[in-house]
């Protein structure tokens, strides 16, 4: 995990709500149209995995110890996997969903903070934060994924 | 007859004797240690409900995958807590040891898939412990100190060890040990080349993304010290030379290898607070490059505490 590494001036990491994702996690919208939330604690998961879900599967970001493809493409390439398909097809086998049933959950919406660190190399300090909010949504022939970055007036409380 | 490559391999695993006691008490502290590092790895299994939902894995660990397991067994996974908890007491005791570093071995396994496999990241906090469990269940490091030798006693079926047989697990962990360090080090150089190590920013990155995780409310001392670029880099040589240099531990003396291990201790501390690298309890592990009997004669012997005992 820590051994790639690219030297930047600038990273932009995620910062993300605790509680909201703890008490709201996605939210969702069923084949019948109704909306409303999925927490970890309706999947019966762990809250530290589940995060994970939301706050990078959700954006197609893989594991960093992700299993490597076997070609000799790099060391960086991993194997490529549709992430936000595998998460539809998580949650709706976990709540014994199929298809053809009326609840079977057909959208799921999150969002994260994108915090971006520049001038790393001298004098590091947050430059922007954005809201990044992410919609999938799951049809017979696949999954799409619409991102929406709208930025944030008063990035990170500790600015100097 | 001993010289040359030969007699030095010979010597490097099979002559440096330590007293059996000593393989004793490397499996009690080992043991002693895996309670918090269980705990530590596997608390948040507790928050599943065994009369709950299964989930289904995300992306299973390679074994998973193998076996064709593709959702969580919520009743399984809480016997597996506490059978990974009886069974490591047990190596403590040294009760039935090599099935009860089995069955931890397994357990390991088994948790750390379920763990694991729920959104797709692979930890690697447990490979050293693995590999030390695995060679101490396959010395008698069960037959010292324990509740099997009194077994093995009592049916006359307790040999003597032989000195040779103290000397190579311990060897062999602390030849893990050191490669697990050392390769880490070339890893980092073979896959990011100088990137890693011209600048401070491989520990930048991961002080910006362990402060803001939560938000900036929580905003960490890492964030403070991520605004020291040349600090960032100090720590980042230290982490590379320090990776690179543990092959030495094994042949230098007992004092620069404590001090070696304890800075590598603080290390290791220090990455936990600040990165939220969950390797806090590695340095149990280090018990190994140290004779623990000379150590435990040693404090039977001072004041306050074993002589009062014997006086």
């Amino acid at each position: 995990m820590y051994s790639a590494h690219h030297s930047s001036d600038s990273y932009t990491v995620t910062a993300m709500d605790r509680e909201t994702v703890r008490e709201h996690g996605f939210g969702v919208t069923r084949r019948d149209g109704s909306i409303g939330e999925l927490t970890a604690t309706d999947l019966n998961m762990p809250f530290r995995t589940f995060w994970l879900l939301l706050a990078e599967r959700a954006y197609g970001e893989a594991p960093p110890n992700h299993r490597r493809a076997v070609t000799d493409s790099g060391p960086y390439n991993t194997v490529a996997v549709d992430w936000p398909a595998r998460i539809f097809e998580t949650v709706n086998r976990t709540l014994g969903l199929t298809p053809d049933d009326s609840s079977y959950i057909v959208e799921l919406r999150a969002a994260r903070r994108r915090v971006k660190f520049d001038d790393v190399h001298s004098a590091p300090r947050i430059a922007s934060e954005t809201l990044d909010s992410v919609i999938l949504r799951w049809t017979p022939s696949g999954v799409t994924v619409e991102r929406r970055m709208l930025p944030l007036d008063r990035p990170g409380a500790r600015q100097q | 007859m001993k010289g040359g490559i030969a007699g030095a391999w010979h010597r490097f695993w099979y002559e440096r004797a330590t007293s059996a006691d000593n393989l004793g008490l490397v499996r009690i502290t080992l043991g002693i240690g895996l309670i918090p590092l269980h705990i530590s790895n596997f608390i948040s299994l507790l928050s599943i409900d065994p009369a709950g939902r299964s989930y289904h894995y995300l992306e299973q660990i390679w074994y998973y995958r193998l076996l064709g397991m593709d959702q969580v067994n919520p009743h399984l996974t809480m016997f597996g807590l506490g059978l990974l908890m009886v069974a490591t007491v047990a190596i403590i005791l040294g009760y039935r040891t090599r099935t009860a570093i089995a069955v931890t071995i397994l357990c390991i396994f088994y948790l750390k898939g379920v763990r694991d496999s729920a959104a797709g990241d692979v930890h690697h906090r447990y490979l050293m412990w693995v590999h030390a469990l695995a060679l101490l269940m396959v010395s008698r490091a069960g037959e010292v100190l324990s509740l099997d030798r009194r077994r093995l006693n009592r049916i006359g079926r307790m040999r003597p060890i032989e000195g040779w047989e103290t000397s190579w697990p311990i060897r062999a962990i602390q030849s893990y040990i050191v490669i697990f360090y050392c390769g880490a080090g070339i890893a980092k150089l073979r896959v990011s080349g100088w990137d890693w190590l011209m600048d401070g920013t491989a520990l930048q990155k991961f002080l910006f993304i362990k402060s803001a995780r939560w938000g900036f409310e929580t905003l960490t001392i890492g964030y403070d010290l991520a605004q020291f670029p040349t600090v960032a880099w100090g720590l980042v040589v230290f982490t590379i030379v320090a990776e690179l240099s543990f092959p030495v531990l094994l042949f230098v003396g007992a004092v620069p290898r404590a001090l070696f291990l304890l800075v590598m201790a603080g290390f290791h501390i220090a990455n936990g607070v600040l990165l939220g690298v969950n390797f806090y309890f590695t340095p149990i592990l280090y018990v190994v490059f140290f004779d623990l009997s000379k150590i435990r004669d040693r404090l039977s012997r001072a004041p306050g505490i074993g002589a009062s005992r014997s006086g």
